[in-house]
């Protein structure tokens, strides 16, 4: 085929500028360290990149929250773990008072002990964990226990703290304090533990009047119930581990599901290094040798040079 | 007998040097766009038919005709490409531009705000109380609704620049028309064939950009002039134009249509004209749509949660986010009494539990449901649309490589046969000046013969 002058470079110059294209988009690759700048760059890869962007920020938010919810799971925790020691007090000093001989001074003793006990006990009751009640359940206007002409009253709900981990899935983080002091409930007047029909102040109040009166057989009686009742308690307290558990359980799902997602992102957006590098070099040369053989072409002399 | 030399001579002198010209001609001409080769063609100049035996020899060379070595069948061809390569690059050009307005891979970009704002509502939902976390979602939603409103002004600001560009186009169409029409005539009037040459190389290149720009082809008439035509009607009969012009769309409201004369919208339109119209009519309205359900979808899902739900004061609440049906992508916004007044994000699911955060809760799952026809969440769906975007500019950037290689590939072929050669006119110069030379000496010779004849005597 005939070559003319005009074709002769315009083909040296569109080589170059081919390479040049290349070398383009390589150096943004080598630059930014992504393979996908922009939408067209990769469009399939463009909405992988996107999706998993959005999994790492939803994991990274569960995390959060999760890690948030544990706080609150483990306050709740050490505050059920304080109740112990009252409650076995109240229940030794009761004990106590059914010992023989004992005189009024030793009853007005173990009477107060048991007032101590659950005073205590009331201020465990209204603990708080960021400016929240741990066992109010979701009414945070007032303190949950609170004392009305010296009975003690509950003013949480009966709503227990959950978050969402997923689409119509909760996981459970507290218990309320209607449940672990066995309040009745306004609506339904049914307890947590049905055959103790009164709440643990009523019981341990009751107590400590028995045990001022030398009343052994109610003495008896609400040591039972407060027995009863402490045996309750600890079984909240599993019950809030149990929680904390899942909640454990999903925080290491949620940490997985994270490293899956970003081990994704990074295999559709990440530009390989080594491979892109080997390429730009490659194109490199290709540009060089263009740029190389325009100038030694555009050299050769034409018939008129040789002519003079 | 002298004189008879001496007239060859001269006919061989001038017509080598116009010949030598011509050759001039081309090569000053080796690198001018859409130049094609002159070729001469010489000719005896025969002697008298009857007379003295000296009478009838011949009196040399001249020129016989400067030939134009063009291709008209390539040359439609080029024209047809070109127009292709035209509507590619112009529809490449203005997707370019939207796929620059749908910017996702950085720190503005929608997908990642609409993810912080689900975290700001999961936020809420374990602190429901907490109003630092009331305002960094009231921020955060805001941010969503901003982009959204953000990006649909763009692209009407773009479709309405395309209003624009049309002008320019057309304009710069009209004058090209206007320009083969008046190269028509000019040469109906050439009295040789170089200059006739040398104004159909220009009017070739007119007609190029003209195709380039409106899809244009030419026929040829019988007189050396051209008409040139747009899906079978006339925008140039040898010397008549008929104008390309705008005017609003009625079924297209603020948007400008293209006409040739009386006719709206003429078929065969092709090149940038249409490439824009498009990309304007075609591929962004798609995309103004498909930001205005995600906008009002996305509202809607949340809303309907919201309005479920309790704020801190008890009260239900009401509408999060507000926008106008069939527009929300450019009026979206966030509920400016709850903008004003985060305590009213209604994140309880209860009238009376202030510390309950469930409706946020779940509210923020909304990043994970499948809202979208029930088969993709907002990510999933604006996703998509991204990859929309870069899968048509990806694919108009294909098709402008793909034709810009034909074109290329037609216009190598074209100048095999049309193009200058420098070598070539080199060696033509040399036959040429031997020639020339030897009618130089042959004029010495015939001058000395006269001398010796009026030596005598």
């Amino acid at each position: 085929m005939r070559i003319s002058t005009k074709s002769y470079m315009d083909m040296l110059q569109q080589g170059i500028r081919r390479s040049e294209r290349q070398l383009a988009r390589l150096t943004e690759q080598l630059t930014s360290g992504k393979r996908i700048n922009r939408p067209s760059d990769d469009p399939v890869g463009a909405s992988q990149v996107l999706r998993a962007h959005a999994a790492v920020k939803a994991t990274t938010s569960s995390q959060q929250v999760l890690t948030q919810a544990q706080q609150m799971n483990v306050a709740l925790d050490s505050a059920l773990a304080e109740l112990t020691a009252p409650l076995q007090t109240a229940y030794n000093a009761a004990l106590k008072a059914t010992a023989t001989g004992l005189g009024d001074s030793g009853r007005t003793a173990c009477a107060e002990e048991v007032r101590s006990a659950m005073e205590r006990i009331i201020r465990v009751g209204n603990y708080e964990s960021n400016g929240v009640y741990l066992l109010a359940g979701t009414d945070n206007r007032e303190t949950p226990l609170s004392e009305v002409g010296g009975i003690i009253e509950y003013r949480g709900n009966t709503q227990v703290v959950e978050i969402a981990i997923a689409p119509s899935r909760n996981c459970q983080i507290t218990v309320t304090g209607q449940d672990v002091f066995n309040f009745a409930d306004a609506v339904t007047g049914e307890r947590a533990v049905s055959e103790v029909d009164a709440n643990l102040f009523e019981v341990m109040k009751d107590l400590a009047q028995a045990i001022e009166m030398g009343d052994e057989d109610s003495i008896r009686e609400h040591m039972g119930q407060l027995q009863t009742l402490q045996e309750h308690v600890l079984t909240q307290r599993g019950k809030v581990g149990a929680y904390g558990l899942r909640l454990e359980q999903n925080l290491e799902l949620a940490k997985d599901a994270e490293t899956q997602s970003r081990i994704v992102l990074a295999e559709v957006e990440d530009v390989d290094i080594v491979q892109a590098m080997i390429e730009a070099e490659r194109q490199k040369m290709a540009y060089q040798s263009a740029l190389a053989a325009t100038a030694q072409l555009a050299q050769i002399p034409t018939l008129f040079e040789l002519m003079r | 007998m002298p004189r008879g030399v001496m007239e060859v001579a001269r006919n061989t002198l001038l017509a080598q040097r116009a010949a030598m010209q011509i050759v001039g001609h081309n090569i000053a001409n080796v690198n001018t766009e859409g130049y094609v080769r002159q070729a001469v063609v010489m000719e005896p100049i025969p002697g008298a038919v009857r007379g003295a035996y000296a009478a009838t020899i011949g009196c040399g060379a001249r020129i016989g005709a400067v030939k134009r070595l063009g291709n008209t069948f390539v040359t439609a061809q080029i024209h047809r490409y070109e127009a292709s390569l035209g509507r590619e690059k112009a529809m490449e050009n203005m997707l370019s531009q939207v796929e620059a307005i749908f910017s996702e891979f950085g720190e503005s970009g929608l997908t990642d705000n609409l993810n912080e704002m689900f975290s700001a509502f999961e936020q809420i939902g374990m602190e429901p109380t907490n109003l630092a976390a009331r305002q960094e979602t009231v921020m955060r939603a805001g941010i969503v609704a901003d982009i959204v409103r953000g990006r649909q002004e763009d692209l009407s600001s773009l479709r309405a620049e395309i209003n624009l560009r049309l002008e320019d186009t057309v304009e710069e169409a009209n004058a090209l028309a206007q320009r083969i029409a008046d190269l028509n005539v000019k040469m109906g009037e050439a009295s040789t064939d170089a200059i006739r040459n040398d104004l159909q190389n220009m009017r070739d290149v007119a007609m190029s950009e003209l195709a380039e720009l409106t899809g244009a082809y030419f026929i040829e008439r019988s007189d050396m002039q051209i008409d040139v035509l747009i899906g079978g009607r006339r925008i140039v009969q040898a010397n008549e134009v008929t104008q390309l012009r705008l005017e609003l769309d009625p079924d297209n409201p603020g948007m400008q249509r293209v006409c040739l004369g009386d006719v709206a919208e003429p078929n065969g339109l092709g090149g940038a004209l249409m490439g824009l119209i498009e990309v304007r009519d075609g591929q962004m309205v798609e995309y103004s749509e498909r930001l205005d359900t995600f906008a009002e979808t996305l509202a809607e899902a949340v809303n309907a949660l919201h309005r479920s739900g309790y704020d801190l004061n008890g009260d239900a609440g009401e509408d999060f986010f507000v926008y106008v049906a069939g527009a929300g992508g450019s009026t979206l916004e966030v509920n400016a009494q709850i903008a004003a007044d985060p305590a009213l994000i209604a994140a309880a699911k209860s009238t009376d539990a202030v510390g309950d955060g469930a409706n946020a809760s779940e509210i923020a799952q909304l990043r994970n449901t499948k809202v979208f026809a029930g088969t993709q969440n907002p990510t999933e769906y604006y996703a998509d649309l991204i990859g929309q975007i870069g899968s048509d500019t990806r694919s108009s950037a294909d098709m402008v490589l793909v034709r810009t290689s034909v074109v290329e590939s037609l216009q190598a072929n074209y100048e095999a046969t049309s193009g200058v050669s420098l070598d070539e006119e080199a060696a033509d110069l040399i036959r040429y000046q031997q020639v020339y030379n030897a009618a130089a000496q042959l004029m010495q010779t015939s001058v000395a013969m006269m001398d010796a004849l009026f030596a005598i005597g």
